[in-house]
């Protein structure tokens, strides 16, 4: 019977227009949103390179001249020569491990930024705002999307009359009759043709995640990353599987099959998350930017008024440190105290900025149980490394660093000094930290696991109906 | 005859369960969606009023300073949502909403309210207009695929072809018929949101709304009318209601969800934008630009002492500090602007992608059309943008000039201003583009749309005859 089966399906459908078209189509959009995919991380990468590698060029510069001063303790040193004030760091979050899956988040938010006690933390992520907001608001297209979007509309249009035209041409009364049971053809059907599906992706996918874009290699985050994204991608295959299989065992006619499984296509991978995000952010709308940009130029304007008081004050609080007669301009340790005072009267802002946003994504978060392509697309993204949370982590580590120099070079701003050769070497370029795999993992447990308990509970209830007597099946 | 069919198709889908329950969910969404986007756009300007009141705020009392320094701390232009926002956000939610007018540099807009939107923002963001573009020609065709396949598999559409009725009249009926049963549902609804969105209360009205709300019903009617009649072409094609179906839904699938994606990656990938490091750099260097102009600088003196007719540098009547400074901006001018018209260029070129795009694809023309028409498109943006730069050239040369005049006595940056002077600095007031003064540029959008809609009638005239031909030759 299988071979029977898999014989039918090689003459009806893989060799014939419909499966060439749809293995044609998945190789051809597959490959170019890999391509793209793989093309812009290269471009970014290549961008993130120069970009820390001018700023890196700058500090040996910077360095060089602090071993020159050290090595001649007694020789004068020009006065703007290597202030701790003039050190600028690199922040930069690189690609993500499989970034060429998922644009997500990359083409909206910063992914780079330099570290300097010139700004203070409230503004350290600017003029970043370049892109295209016509190309913005359309969307892009790559593998993660064809996911969400156009596998379950191919598995759609490949299986929903795998029964009902049978039974339509009167076929299926033939078949029954010939093979005495219809529910291993209508199975064999559907794996034979999903199956393919996802077989001829899954290589895509494979060949896309095992080839590194641009200078990348291929590491084991990669790897585990893209056995997450795999995995992802299949439990949400196997939900479409389902549920398909459930609209085939249970409605009688084609086009009703075909409009209930589109309508719940466009329900799950636009209407739900189109009404979900509009419900949410009018029931918990975000924090206002623009609200928390007047109270911390507010908060700033007040900090710079208090620069004299401020200096007074700290060095109040160290008198050890005694200011030498430099000639480097008042201004560096105005601007360092002004920004220190601002970062402290901004902090309560940001954190309930960022309180605010984190409680609202909590609520939106469990929207996403309506509707598995919300599911999907979050496990997708978050494999990938495009998702938000990638991108907020990067931020905060970035303020974080920031707020590290600032408190380093502090003293010896105020005090008119330099750093010492060995308290610069001590501090640690940038690095930011990626959530692995497993962590990622143990955060999508839960949507991942109702996804499979979704998939599985149509499957039995698939299985359940197709296991009925011939005559239901038939009629 | 024409007008019997329609008639008969009229009482044919006022009686479908399936069309009530479609048009029941089309008007669900709509108001639903109308609701909201009023809702947000109010709360939007409400924002924009409280920020700009802070602002005008913290701007008085910034305390006792040089004006230069004022120009650094400077003031913010933020951008007024249109009423018509409410009915299509355009590319509001993905541009800039402030502008920071600071001394010797022309910052971009920042504060992207799509920054906000999280993981599902990409996917799809509810408003009427999408409502319109997206879902309603997806619910027309679930409507209408059954038009002229199922008289087909009924047998009627060849009894109809043996009692003479010609293929004009039975397209037109057709036609007419989905018209009038789908204008029931959708004209009173488009026209409610229009109404509503434009009266959405304290928000910034448009002089010419009663034009672009008229531009959006024509658009909308224009394309909708061409969905239907293209919907019923397709069905005339196919041979059955199931064919049917699916060419539709494929066709919805192709050319208004993944057309439009796939134009824009290939639009950012063929032209890229510079990388935000490289651009930020040529920023600077277009700030620093008489700085790094050796002769320009060199020339300063001997330009002031001519234009204030002295000799010697000392008998100068204003701050030569301050005459540099305004020097500056105005060297640097041109610098800017050449940056981002490169900037520009690029994206102007990625749009004409979207364009060609458009020609398979007649919703992209759609969007276009109806967020210029609602004030919320990239030109619309600009405009912002070219308003915000004039106002901070204003803003500067009047501080500049301050330090001049009234620093003439005092040495270097010595010289100090208070609240009087902070007070003279008018508020951004930002004027939205008429529409009749770039129609033009709507002009190719509105083209095709037209040209979609009569290719779309001339097809379903002939897609029916061929069906009739060919059921009757079976």
């Amino acid at each position: 019977m299988k071979s029977i089966t898999f014989f039918l399906e090689r003459r009806t459908f893989l060799f014939a227009a419909p499966g060439i078209a749809l293995v044609a189509s998945l190789f051809i959009l597959g490959g170019y949103a890999a391509y793209s995919g793989k093309s812009q991380v290269a471009r970014i990468t290549q961008a993130q390179v120069d970009y820390a590698q001018t700023r890196n060029d700058a500090l040996d510069a910077w360095r060089d001249e602090l071993v020159e001063i050290e090595s001649a303790p007694g020789a004068s040193a020009p006065a703007y020569a290597a202030r701790p004030m003039s050190i600028r760091k690199p922040a930069v979050a690189p690609a993500a491990p499989l970034g060429d899956f998922a644009i997500g988040a990359s083409d909206l938010l910063p992914a780079q930024t330099e570290l300097s006690a010139w700004v203070n933390p409230a503004d350290l992520f600017s003029e970043y705002e370049f892109a295209n907001p016509t190309l913005l608001s359309i969307g892009r297209f790559d593998l993660s999307m064809m996911v969400v979007l156009l596998l379950p509309l191919l598995m759609i249009a490949a299986s929903f009359d795998i029964w009902s035209a049978e039974r339509e041409s009167t076929r299926a009364r033939l078949i029954a009759a010939q093979a005495g049971a219809v529910k291993p053809l209508i199975w064999s059907r559907l794996i034979f043709r999903n199956g393919l599906i996802w077989g001829v992706f899954t290589l895509v996918a494979l060949a896309a995640g095992l080839a590194a874009p641009g200078a990348q290699e291929l590491s084991s985050t990669r790897l585990a990353n893209l056995a997450g994204w795999i995995g992802a991608a299949w439990i949400y295959g196997a939900f479409w599987f389902a549920l398909i299989a459930f609209a085939v065992a249970y409605f009688r006619r084609s086009e009703i099959i075909a409009a209930t499984l589109f309508a719940l296509w466009a329900s799950f991978a636009f209407l739900t998350p189109a009404i979900g995000g509009a419900v949410s952010e009018a029931l918990y709308p975000p924090p206002s930017r623009l609200a928390a940009l007047s109270e911390m130029r507010d908060a700033k304007s007040e900090a710079g008024k208090a620069t004299a008081e401020l200096t007074k004050g700290f060095l109040a609080d160290h008198p050890e440190m005694t200011v030498s007669d430099d000639d480097v301009p008042f201004y560096y340790a105005s601007t360092w105290l002004a920004n220190r005072e601002a970062a402290t009267r901004t902090a309560p802002i940001l954190r309930a900025f960022e309180e605010s946003r984190q409680q609202r994504q909590e609520t939106i978060n469990l929207l996403q149980y309506l509707s598995p392509a919300v599911i999907a697309n979050r496990a997708l993204l978050s494999f990938a490394g495009g998702d938000v949370d990638r991108y907020r982590a990067y931020q905060a580590e970035a303020r974080a660093a920031l707020a590290d120099l600032s408190e380093r070079i502090g003293p010896a701003v105020v005090a008119k000094q330099r750093l010492s050769l060995a308290a610069y070497d001590a501090m640690a370029p940038f690095a930011f930290t990626e959530t692995t795999a497993g962590d990622k993992a143990r955060d999508l447990a839960a949507p991942v696991a109702f996804l499979l308990a979704l998939a599985l509970a149509l499957g039995w209830g698939a299985r359940r109906r197709l296991g009925a007597p011939l005559e239901k099946i038939l009629l | 005859m024409i007008s019997a069919i329609a008639h008969k198709e009229l009482k044919i889908y006022l009686r479908s369960g399936v069309f009530l329950a479609v048009a029941a969910a089309l008007i669900g969404l709509i108001v639903m969606s109308v609701v909201l986007s009023v809702q947000r756009v109010t709360a939007f300007e409400h924002e924009r009023a409280s920020a700009v009141a802070a602002d005008r705020t913290i701007w008085d009392e910034q305390g006792v300073k040089n004006p230069h320094g004022a120009a650094h701390f400077a003031r913010y232009a933020f951008r007024p949502t249109p009423t018509l926002a409410a009915f299509d956000p355009g590319v509001s939610d993905y541009a800039g909403m402030a502008l920071w007018m600071e001394a010797h540099y022309q910052n971009p807009a920042v504060f992207r309210r799509a920054e906000e939107q999280g993981d599902t923002g990409w996917i799809a963001s509810l408003s009427p207009a999408w409502i319109l573009q997206t879902m309603t020609p997806l619910f027309i065709f679930l409507v209408l695929f059954g038009a002229i396949a199922g008289e087909r598999e009924s047998g009627t559409l060849r009894q109809n072809a043996a009692l003479g009725v010609s293929p004009r009249a039975l397209a037109g009926g057709k036609l007419g018929g989905a018209a009038l049963s789908l204008g029931v549902v959708i004209a009173p609804v488009l026209a409610g949101a229009l109404f509503v969105a434009a009266g959405a209360g304290g928000t910034v009205t448009l002089e010419d709304n009663a034009l672009r709300i008229a531009g959006l019903t024509l658009t909308y009617g224009v394309f909708l009318l061409a969905v239907g009649a293209i919907a019923i072409g397709i069905s005339a094609l196919c041979r059955d209601r199931r064919s049917a179906l699916i060419a539709l839904v494929s066709i919805w699938a192709v050319s208004f969800v993944f057309t439009p994606r796939l134009a824009g990656d290939i639009a950012a990938s063929t032209h890229p934008e510079p990388d935000a490091g490289a651009f930020t750099a040529a920023l600077q260097k277009a700030a620093r630009g008489l700085g790094a102009d050796a002769e320009a600088m060199a020339a300063l003196p001997s330009e002031a002492m001519a234009e204030y007719g002295v000799e010697r540098m000392e008998d100068l009547p204003i701050n030569f500090l301050g005459y540099r400074l305004q020097k500056a901006e105005e060297y640097a001018y041109d610098l800017f602007a050449e940056v981002y018209a490169r900037l520009g260029a690029v994206h102007d070129a990625q749009e004409r992608i979207l364009s060609a795009a458009s020609v398979i694809s007649p919703v992209i023309a759609v969007e276009r059309l109806s967020s210029g028409l609602a004030g919320v498109d990239r030109l619309h943006q600009q405009a912002f943008i070219d308003n915000a730069e004039a106002h901070r050239r204003v803003i500067v040369e009047q501080l500049n000039r301050d330090f001049m005049i009234h620093g003439a006595d005092a040495s270097g940056a010595a010289y100090t201003a208070d609240e009087n002077l902070w007070r003279q600095i008018e508020d951004f007031d930002h004027e939205a583009l008429p529409f009749r003064a770039v129609a033009g540029s709507y002009l190719s959008s509105a083209l095709l749309l037209l040209a979609y809609l009569l290719g779309s009638i001339v097809f379903v005239r002939w897609a029916v005859a061929r069906a009739q031909k060919r059921v009757i030759q079976s």
